[in-house]
């Protein structure tokens, strides 16, 4: 049985893992909010997928919904990221 | 009555009167297709991220509004035949965000 203190300092300890969104004053997901929107998706502007940004899946599909929207009022790039 | 956002790109070629008469246009065209207009919002000239039928810029205007949910379907077939309106996107919402939006505040 591995006691709590030798499994502390074990490097690959898995660090906490929370969702960005699903805290008490976490931001809103919104279309319009496009500085948010572009800190989760990759330099081709693709959408970063969930288990490296650690968001809920219910917290992503909104995501990926506002992200589409954004691309398509080209207020967001489909190939790029800041545009 | 259900909550709508709606955003509307018109060609960047548009004179200043022309844009009010789009923006009148639309208005008229709410009203008489039972809507209310709750508030409305003009992002201005943006550069778009790609070019939407070789314009590089265009007009955005923002409006929330409360309409019917089937008399969006009229509206909608109004706004595709106006050529001068590059895209248009209606959006259900439970409520209306107090304005002025994120776009605006950076």
């Amino acid at each position: 049985m591995k006691s709590r203190e030798d499994r502390k300092n074990n490097p690959f300890e898995e660090r906490k893992k929370f969702c960005p969104f699903s805290q008490q004053n976490s931001p809103k997901i919104n279309y319009k909010d496009i500085r948010l929107l572009s800190r989760y998706i990759s330099e081709k502007g693709k959408i970063t997928p969930s288990r490296i940004t650690n968001v809920s899946s219910k917290k992503q599909k909104e995501l990926s919904n506002a992200i589409k929207r954004a691309r398509f009022l080209a207020l967001m790039s489909y190939t790029q990221k800041n545009s | 009555m259900n909550k709508f956002e709606a955003v509307v790109l018109l060609s960047p070629d548009l004179s200043s009167t022309n844009i009010q008469e789009q923006e009148d246009s639309f208005k008229k065209l709410l009203t008489n297709s039972e809507g209310a207009l709750h508030a409305s919002e003009d992002w201005g000239l943006r550069d778009l991220s790609y070019n939407i039928k070789n314009n590089k810029k265009a007009f955005y205007k923002f409006y929330q509004i409360e309409i019917e949910g089937n008399k969006i379907q009229d509206m909608k077939k109004i706004l595709t035949q106006n050529e001068k309106i590059l895209r248009y996107l209606f959006i259900k919402v439970k409520n209306h965000e107090d304005l002025p939006t994120k776009l605006l505040k950076e």
